[in-house]
């Protein structure tokens, strides 16, 4: 198809996957909707070009993508497995290198999750974020401000700070 | 940003990223989400989706993993039954209904604007002295998609597919916890996952790769009539040579009256199937430590059993506890095709049972309701 989607596949895949990754807290699941997130924006393409914040929008498709199927219960299991701070390891695909940063991740409730991802590694404003998540921007500043306490503490362990990427 | 959120935020920039999917699979992908845009509706094949979510497998539309997929060349063995009631481009394969089904819930969705809109079975809330206050609660009304899929169950000819779930239990304890499945479309095997093979007689059974730190077994085998698959646990090889042997499909009905484990087994109920895997209202109430789901897609409690659960009564209801290190999660049949479930994160099976029994039915008006609602979804898309 267009050369320009190609492009801008290429170019927003990376940061969209780790934004649904952390928000989703499997890598597996968020790779395939991640792809049904570029999926339909292709489908809607060159309309989707348009679009003012295109991460904001690929995340919010995927992770909509994530709870349908996690509705009709064919995931339920591993989402309650992800709820608990178990994520499932995906054989192929690569694993975070500071593992303890990645649990304290993990283990942060869902909605914190997603909070996370979308300041730290969407780069979105606290406003943005209460915009696209249908909340307040008192509670996306609050919630930020007890996962900052929880994975700083994390980041300035001993052994976190040994698992130091190089 | 303060210097920690640079160094967070630096580091979570770092996680590897699995490279992007080739882009001629987001092409195919997005050609039939368009083809499907196109259409007004969607053919019917519901029911061999909903098998495949019965039976625990992790197909899905990009992955071919499931044994029942067949492929392009297949296609001839279904078609349209009659193209004159609707120009209805039907699903051909398992595959093509798993996206016509999701397309239609894509479509079909709409969310609950407010609480008093929420249907009386499903809202239900803990009380103030069980545990804190909700933060967020919605509601999804999947009715619209059942009614996408409906008006093409006559134009398409259906994958037909049956799906049974055994349970056995000793001792108010679930013991054993198996679907088996049957689709009408030729067998193909996917060597890709498979992790060794039985045989029963002449017939090959392929048994799949299992998860690690679990003990199921998913195994598959059939011809180029139809394709059967067992997914639960426990469950031998001698198991499931056996069941292999003795599974029929006649009539459009599994038959497992020759199995041992079937005639033993203390619930043998079929699986969601039709519009009825993808219409009722999903209702979810939670806070960070619980989560209160409520859904009326017309689920049997013993589809949910896992071996482990211990069978229950929830205010007088049936149920099952299903115990984890840190997860516990209650499942209790509310109304004839209403289940609720909630599941709590770090407490006890005695918490969380607590909290399970203080559930009742909430008014439209609930204060704690509305304060948490959330009465504007994203996109979906």
């Amino acid at each position: 198809m267009q050369d320009d989607f190609a492009d801008w596949y290429s170019a927003l895949w990376p940061r969209v996957l780790r934004v649904v990754t952390v928000a989703v807290g499997d890598r597996d699941l968020a790779e395939e909707a991640t792809a049904e997130a570029f999926a339909r924006a292709l489908a809607r393409w060159p309309a989707t070009a348009e679009v003012t914040s295109p991460i904001a929008w690929l995340q919010t498709v995927a992770i909509n993508h994530v709870r349908s199927r996690w509705r009709r219960g064919r995931l339920e299991r591993r989402a309650l497995e992800r709820m608990a701070g178990q994520p499932q390891r995906h054989p192929d695909a690569p694993e975070p290198r500071n593992d303890a940063l990645w649990d304290a991740v993990a283990a942060l409730p869902s909605r914190t999750r997603h909070i996370v991802a979308l300041r730290y590694i969407a780069d979105l404003p606290e406003a943005e974020i209460a915009v696209t998540l249908g909340i307040t921007r008192g509670t996306v500043a609050s919630t930020l401000s007890r996962a900052r306490q929880q994975l700083g503490s994390v980041l300035s362990s001993p052994t976190a700070t040994s698992e130091e990427i190089s | 940003m303060t210097p920690l959120d640079e160094e967070l935020a630096r580091h979570l920039r770092s996680f590897p990223a699995a490279p992007p999917r080739p882009l001629g699979e987001i092409e195919v992908r997005a050609r039939m989400l368009h083809r499907h845009r196109r259409v007004s509706a969607v053919g019917l094949t519901v029911t061999a989706v909903a098998a495949l979510t019965v039976a625990g497998t992790t197909t899905s539309w990009w992955g071919t993993s499931s044994p029942f997929d067949s492929g392009p060349d297949d296609r001839a063995a279904a078609g349209p039954l009659d193209h004159a009631a609707a120009p209805v481009d039907c699903p051909q394969t398992v595959g093509d209904a798993q996206a016509a089904v999701d397309q239609a819930v894509t479509e079909g969705v709409r969310h609950v604007a407010d609480t008093t809109d929420v249907p009386v079975p499903l809202r239900l809330l803990w009380s103030q002295e069980a545990a804190p206050a909700p933060e967020t609660a919605s509601a999804t009304d999947y009715t619209a998609a059942a009614d996408l899929l409906a008006p093409y169950e006559d134009a398409c000819a259906a994958l037909p597919m049956q799906n049974l779930r055994l349970v056995d239990l000793d001792d108010g304890t679930v013991t054993r916890a198996v679907s088996v499945s049957y689709v009408d479309v030729p067998y193909v095997r996917d060597p890709n996952a498979e992790a060794r093979t039985l045989e029963a007689g002449s017939t090959l059974i392929s048994v799949s790769h299992q998860e690690a730190g679990k003990d199921g077994v998913a195994a598959s085998w059939g011809t180029a009539e139809g394709s059967w698959m067992v997914a639960g646990s426990p469950l031998s090889d001698d198991e499931v040579v056996e069941l292999a042997l003795a599974a029929r499909y006649t009539d459009g009905q599994i038959s497992l009256d020759q199995w041992s484990i079937a005639a033993d087994a203390d619930y043998m109920v079929p699986a969601r199937a039709g519009n009825a895997a993808v219409g009722g209202v999903f209702y979810q109430v939670e806070n960070d430590e619980l989560i209160l789901t409520v859904d009326s897609a017309k689920e049997n409690l013993w589809l949910r059993a896992r071996v482990g659960d211990e069978v229950i009564e929830v205010n007088g209801k049936p149920g099952l506890l299903h115990a984890e290190p840190v997860l516990v999660s209650v499942t209790w049949q509310v109304a004839e095709e209403v289940l609720a479930s909630l599941t709590t994160h770090n407490a006890s099976a005695d918490t969380t049972l607590d909290i399970a029994q203080s559930v009742h039915p909430a008014p439209g008006d609930d204060p704690q309701l509305i304060a948490s609602w959330q009465a504007d979804p994203a996109s979906s898309g």
